[in-house]
């Protein structure tokens, strides 16, 4: 048994004052920590007109591309088409997508946008 | 020596009561959800009242008995010899951090900020053996473990300091104070 520590945990305190500053800079890193974690999934679109020519934004990029046929808008980590000059509008009907494993395609056109990310864990578990 | 047997008897007591304590709460974790979703045999971490109740009361060898006696019995309970991926690097390296501020800080840190930081070591630890298990990026479970950590952390770390406080020295088996 060990007795001297026996003893200094029972005259010790439950809290101590450098536990609450320790508590703080946990919470503080633990606040930071999530901020860059959360923010790093950085993804981007990629506009493919006619499978030649590759326009790469960053989906924080929060601009408007007018293309010939389509106006491709990119605000507040959503992508969406309007303008369309295809019969079809379905690139338009598909509306916002912000995931990885989204697409907009017009057909007629040739125009493909997709969001492509880092997110692994959410690619994996997509995988299963 | 008679005195030296009677210590002897209390220690193996205390260390099985103490084993006896991780795997009830080994057992009470295994039935709640895994706390990373990829890697079942990680847990919260519950169990490791064992290991610092043992560190206190007993020292610094028979924490680490505790341990791995925790380890082995906790992968039978709960069936799965995979746990044993993430309980022994998690609980031993988590146990020696806890060692090193017992003999370095307390009690300017208390009991139960010394089990808060052991168990946000643990699950830090369950959280990289994981990423290079599954080969997975889990960066963005960091900010959840370290939460989940400090509750399991302050929860054991409370239990054990009102635990060592109550129990008057007899139980200990001191006649000496
Ligand atoms: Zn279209």
């Amino acid at each position: 048994m060990n007795f001297e520590r026996i003893k200094r945990v029972k005259s010790s305190k439950a809290f101590t004052v450098p536990d609450a500053i320790v508590s703080v800079i946990m919470v503080i890193a633990v606040i930071a920590c999530a901020l860059f974690v959360y923010r790093l999934p950085s993804a981007d679109v990629i506009i493919s007109v006619r499978g030649e020519k590759d326009i790469r934004l960053s989906l924080d990029s929060e601009t408007d591309i007018e293309l010939k046929h389509l106006t491709v808008h990119i605000h507040g980590g959503q992508v969406w088409v309007t303008d369309a000059d295809c019969a079809d509008k379905t690139c338009e009907n598909i509306g916002k997508i912000s995931g990885t494993w989204q697409r907009i395609v017009c057909l007629p056109n040739g125009v493909v946008i997709s969001v492509t990310g880092d997110d692994d864990s959410l690619q994996w578990e997509i995988g299963r | 020596m008679k005195s030296n047997g009677i210590i002897d008897t209390r220690r193996l007591t205390v260390l099985s009561l103490t084993v006896a304590v991780a795997l009830v709460a080994t057992f009470i974790e295994s039935r709640i959800p895994p706390l990373i979703s990829v890697a079942p045999g990680a847990k919260m971490g519950l169990g490791n009242i064992a290991p610092l109740i043992a560190l206190i009361v007993l020292g610094v060898g028979d924490a680490y008995i505790v341990t791995a006696v925790k380890c082995l019995l906790g992968a039978f309970i709960t069936g799965g010899v995979s746990g044993l991926m993430y309980s022994v690097p998690s609980g031993f390296i988590a146990l020696t951090i806890e060692v090193l501020l017992f003999a370095v800080v307390f009690d300017k840190l208390s009991v139960t900020m010394i089990s808060i930081i052991g168990a946000v070591v643990f699950n830090l630890v369950q959280l990289l053996v994981a990423s290079l298990i599954t080969g997975v990026g889990l960066m963005t479970l960091l900010p959840l473990l370290v939460v989940a950590g400090a509750i399991a952390g302050a929860v054991t770390g409370l239990l054990t300091y009102h635990i060592v406080k109550k129990l008057p020295y007899s139980v200990f088996g001191s006649s000496r104070r």
